[in-house]
């Protein structure tokens, strides 16, 4: 993996009443990119960020409730996450960046990008979840809020060789994941990981989107990729063999490889009226 | 000392248990003969009539999703309990209050009970086991919060009698203005259930009373010294009056120590069928994080419910999770029960479980009634007052 000579530097930033503990990694003279962990956690989405971070001022926060750092009252939905992350970037004096989130961080960014598209160059959405398509009596995702582990690892990882909290028994990792668990249940618990009017909000995203899929994701229904895809204004899916629903963990390199392709490449034209004439 | 017959209404004409995962939350109601359950609850309905015929009183519950209790919709039992018995108080405990949607219709059934009842309902609130946060779709975090903002709701709702006044915080009403009001006034005795010692505060503070089920001799005495402490700090240092503790026990009382066993071991059922896969058990949010990790340890013991499963008779009357024997035997257990955990006002008696015919549990009711409740009346002889 690239990235490992990155500076890195954490801080608490005040931001919405809330205080979020903020890794930066990256020169400051690069493009300014939020990164916005899964549900596994800021850790395991690390390696991932430092190698965002040879291109990219990589800002990457913990999610209340993840990482060890607390919820904060209040904050209960992911879209009270995505305002808090707006505010975050006003905290930065950050007008324009590119925004990359995985699972629920991609669930929070696309909130983020329907709230003000026009702050975004570019949306790469990692397995996202928050969106449902399927019907009223299809589960919008694979239970995996109550589940033996077991059960739980096998819906999420290609190969559960990479679970990341396989065979961990030590108390803090036990504990780590429990809160972990018990924040992605409180955020995401009813109606379960989706916001029904985000569905409708996606044709505000205006940015150009890449969409990111493990081949083997067995959280996500049949053909939503496609759907999540059919409903952005521009977006591509991509399709990451041999990974689950956090090909940035199980297949870094490949996840790697197209996501800074895509954030240093044509993703960063300028706005413009769209082929499709959907641009804002 | 008070004493409530109460029984889960279970079904128990189920598969070989190894032929499914868990008894709650999944276990397909295909397995449930209606032929079967409706003779059922003719017997549960009876026995809680006959409780009330030798002079107990009757305790009810709701479970959901589950063979273990055919009660989803507690009021439903209590409504007919409130013509089908004369002199018993009727408890309910409890109403699952951090899972129902609407506390507001929870405050006019319970109001309607009361009146059909003539003021002999008492009402319990529950957090609700965590099997059930599946079931009702209730987000296990903030469940506690929940829980007292509907029982606020609901005393509110029972009090107020000079028109609407409104509620906007978790739950949203313009106008609360419930017909009837209780017969009872202000309103019916509240209870809560006790189940570590961090929930007991606003219990106690509030003075309500609570019950704690099967938890023992040493988790008994720590929750119930709890409630005392609590009890005398929100009541300038007096004494808790020990009707506001009760104790939720399998009892079986028999002519013979044999047929006392066979009793025990026929409510045995109760924690024998529990059967559920650790993960309905703790899920996230319903656990703190900190005691899923140190699950099974002291810190965060295995409930005595849950070790209750397969254990012989002197297991279960040595942890006093059952009192079971001839009457004198059943009369010396809840005695030495009540000088352990330093006194205690109500016994809540599981008095039937799993298959037990009728005339099991009836003449257990019968002999309780006539040879034991009369010779704990010293240990407890205050008439019930609206908490």
């Amino acid at each position: 993996m690239k990235g490992a000579g990155v500076p890195t530097d954490r801080r608490a930033v005040a931001a919405w009443n809330a205080s979020v503990a903020v890794e930066e990694l990256g020169g400051g003279s690069h493009p300014v990119a939020l990164l916005l962990h899964s549900e596994e956690g800021p850790d395991h989405d690390q390696p991932f960020a430092r190698a965002i971070a040879e291109t990219h001022r990589v800002l990457l926060p913990s999610h209340p409730g993840f990482g060890g750092q607390p919820r904060v009252p209040r904050i209960d939905r992911p879209v009270d996450l995505a305002y808090l992350y707006l505010a975050l970037l006003d905290a930065y004096a950050v007008d324009a960046c590119v925004l990359v989130g995985a699972s629920l961080g991609a669930w929070i960014a696309l909130e983020m990008a329907a709230m003000e598209p026009r702050r975004f160059s570019a949306l790469v959405a990692i397995g996202p979840i928050g969106l449902k398509f399927n019907g009223r009596t299809d589960l919008s995702f694979a239970e995996v809020l109550v589940g033996s582990q077991d059960a739980i690892s096998q819906l999420l990882y290609s190969d559960t060789a990479h679970d990341v909290w396989r065979d961990r028994k030590e108390t803090d990792d036990v504990i780590r994941r429990a809160e972990q668990r018990e924040s992605l249940l409180h955020y995401g618990w009813e109606p379960y990981l989706h916001n029904p009017r985000l569905r409708h909000l996606l044709a505000r995203v205006a940015m150009p989107a890449l969409l990111v899929a493990g081949a083997d994701d067995g959280l996500v229904p049949d053909g939503y990729y496609a759907a999540v895809a059919g409903a952005l204004p521009d977006a591509r899916v991509v399709s990451i063999p041999d990974a689950g629903h956090f090909p940035q963990i199980e297949q870094p390199a490949r996840t790697v490889s197209h996501v800074v392709q895509f954030i240093s490449g044509g993703a960063n034209r300028p706005l413009s009226l769209s082929a499709k004439g959907r641009r804002p | 000392m008070k004493t409530w017959y109460f029984s889960e209404c279970p079904y128990p004409a189920l598969p070989d248990a190894s032929t499914y995962d868990s008894i709650r939350v999944s276990l397909p109601s295909r397995n449930y003969d209606p032929a079967v359950g409706a003779k059922l609850y003719d017997m549960y309905l009876d026995l809680w009539q006959q409780a009330d015929e030798v002079g107990l009183n009757v305790m009810t519950n709701e479970h959901h999703a589950t063979a273990t209790c055919l009660v989803p919709a507690v009021p439903v039992i209590a409504g007919i309990l409130a013509r089908t018995t004369r002199q018993a108080r009727i408890l309910i405990l409890g109403n699952p209050i951090a899972n129902r949607r609407d506390p507001l219709r929870v405050a006019e059934e319970m109001a309607l009970i009361d009146n059909l009842s003539k003021g002999r309902l008492e009402v319990g609130f529950v957090r609700g086991v965590p099997f059930e946060v599946l079931p009702a779709n209730s987000r296990p975090t903030g469940m506690h919060d929940r829980m007292w903002e509907a029982h606020d709701l609901i005393l509110r709702a029972w009090e107020t009698h000079d028109g609407p006044f409104s509620w906007e915080g978790g739950w949203h009403h313009r106008y609360v203005n419930i017909w009837p009001r209780p017969y009872q006034q202000p309103r019916p005795p509240v209870w809560v259930t006790g189940t570590s010692p961090s929930s007991v505060a606003p219990i106690a503070s509030r003075g309500h009373t609570m019950a704690c089920f099967v938890t023992g001799f040493d988790a008994t005495r720590v929750l119930f010294d709890e409630y005392r402490r609590h009890f005398a700090l929100a009541n300038d240092g007096a004494a808790c009056p020990p009707d506001r503790l009760a104790y939720g026990v399998q009892v079986y009382v028999a002519d013979s120590e044999e047929k006392a066993r066979q009793g025990a071991m026929a409510l045995r059922w109760y924690f024998d069928a529990n059967k559920v896969p650790p993960y309905l058990a703790t899920p996230p949010g319903y656990t703190a994080p900190s005691r899923m990790a140190t699950t099974g340890t002291s810190t965060a013991p295995i409930p005595q419910a849950r070790q209750a499963k397969g254990q012989p008779f002197e297991w279960l009357t040595g942890k006093g999770v059952l009192f079971a024997g001839t009457p004198d035997q059943v009369v010396s257990q809840i005695r030495a029960f009540y000088n352990s955990v330093g006194g205690f006002g109500h016994v809540l008696m599981m008095g039937h479980a799993g298959a037990m015919t009728y005339d099991q549990a009836a003449r257990s009711l019968d002999l309780y009634a006539k040879d034991v409740a009369p010779r704990l009346d010293d240990l407890m002889t205050a008439s019930p007052a609206p908490s």
